[in-house]
């Protein structure tokens, strides 16, 4: 129940959606059940989220009523439409910018002051968050990650099958799109799922091919390794899907 | 008749330390709040901003007020604004850029229609159709620090304070609606 509130209060969803009487009266069932502590800390806890519902469900009846509310997706169409000097315009045209003079006043002077000395020099300043400069982007060998205990051997020969089978199967002898076929929910994955399809790439195991005017990059997997003249690809991995 | 002659140099006085009160920056905010006011001017502080915001209106400003969480007068927000929007012209000569500018209305809009509430990351997907992904998380950063923007500790994005302030919400909502469908026809 906590946790189906939570999903609620941290996502757009409709508050309306948790049945606020149901939950009441199975907190009320419950309750004689309760004995412990812990347990009627939890029954408070559960009861504060739904008491947080009913105030979103108030709050989305107020913007409901107002004459604010437009349905989401005409105003998702509608933006998508708009060129951005278009939307400028609009805000512009309904912006009352505030009049307001800005003045440096002895109280601010003495803030910054203050600020200014107590200032750490930048190559002090973020040692304690990432520690010293020192190793620049680089190359991370296959043993090096073995060694840091991002793979073991075995994980890592299994892990590379998988992927293998995978990249057969979805391509069945014809070419996938590449950034499809890494994509992954997480970016972490993704990397891994590049970094593995790599290893196919240069054993041979898979083929690899750029589109240069399109950008588009394809690749197939191989049921038998193949050998030729190797050539390197350089391809950016970004955190968008 | 010396009476009347004394209140009316104390209304203008109230009247002009009501301006120099609202026209002066004091904290990181722009704005006077109702309690500060009531200090300021005293308990009829609300008819002093009237006459005040008749006085400006010539200037082409007004004293406009933003209600506070719970709604009290202690808790508003007075802020002299411009009465009507500035020209195209003369908010470009600001410096604004017109990308932040369409990242703030298109946000405004999206945040509406989703019940005053969404998720950053939801508005981040949505924006990023449109704006560079740097463009949006920079101009989404600096509104919310600007209070054009709220952002609670669940990540999720409301409108601020300073946008009820200062942007007409129902006349910028229309104006997307029906330019949309402009942008359509041609």
């Amino acid at each position: 129940m906590i946790e189906l509130c939570r999903d609620v209060e941290s996502s757009s969803a409709n508050p309306f959606e948790v049945d606020i009487r149901e939950k009441i009266l199975i907190l009320k069932q419950r309750l004689p059940e309760l004995k412990f502590l812990d347990e009627l800390l939890v029954d408070a806890e559960a009861m504060l989220e739904l008491a947080q519902i009913v105030k979103l469900q108030d709050e989305w009846l107020k913007t409901r009523a107002s004459s604010l509310y437009i349905d989401p997706l005409l105003i998702q169409l509608k933006v998508k439409l708009l060129p951005k000097e278009a939307l400028s315009e609009a805000l512009i045209k309904s912006w009352h910018p505030v009049a307001q003079i800005d003045q440096l006043s002895p109280r601010g002077l003495e803030k910054a002051f203050v600020y200014w000395r107590e200032l750490i020099p930048i190559s002090e300043r973020f040692k304690d968050q990432f520690g010293t400069y020192g190793v620049g982007p680089g190359q991370v060998e296959y043993a090096d990650l073995v060694s840091l205990g991002v793979f073991s051997r075995e994980q890592f020969e299994s892990n590379l099958s998988g992927l293998h089978e995978e990249l057969i199967r979805r391509s069945n002898g014809d070419w996938v799109d590449y950034r499809e076929f890494i994509n992954a929910e997480d970016f972490e994955t993704k990397v891994r799922r590049a970094y593995l399809l790599a290893f196919l790439i240069s054993e041979g195991r898979a083929l690899l091919k750029t589109e240069p005017l399109s950008g588009k990059i394809w690749t197939m997997g191989l049921a038998d390794k193949v050998k030729g003249l190797p050539k390197s690809v350089a391809i950016s991995i970004t955190g968008e899907a | 008749m010396e009476s009347e002659s004394t209140d009316r140099v104390l209304l203008e006085r109230k009247v002009r330390r009501a301006f120099q009160v609202l026209v002066l920056q004091r904290g990181r905010n722009p704005g006077v709040k109702g309690w500060e006011m009531k200090r300021h001017l005293g308990r009829d502080y609300r008819k002093i901003i009237e006459v005040l915001s008749e006085d400006v209106s010539s200037m082409g400003l007004e004293v406009f007020e933003v209600k506070g969480a719970d709604g009290t007068d202690d808790s508003s927000r007075f802020l002299l604004r411009f009465k009507e929007p500035p020209t195209i012209s003369e908010a470009e000569t600001s410096g604004i850029r017109i990308d932040d500018l369409a990242v703030l209305a298109a946000t405004i809009a999206f945040v509406n229609s989703k019940q005053g509430r969404v998720a950053r990351r939801e508005i981040e997907q949505f924006l990023r159709e449109k704006f560079p992904r740097w463009r949006v998380e920079y101009s989404l950063d600096r509104y919310v620090k600007r209070g054009y923007l709220d952002q609670d500790d669940r990540s999720m994005l409301h409108i601020g304070w300073r946008t009820h302030a200062e942007v007409d919400e129902k006349t910028l909502m229309t104006l997307i609606l029906s330019r949309a469908q402009e942008g359509a026809k041609k």
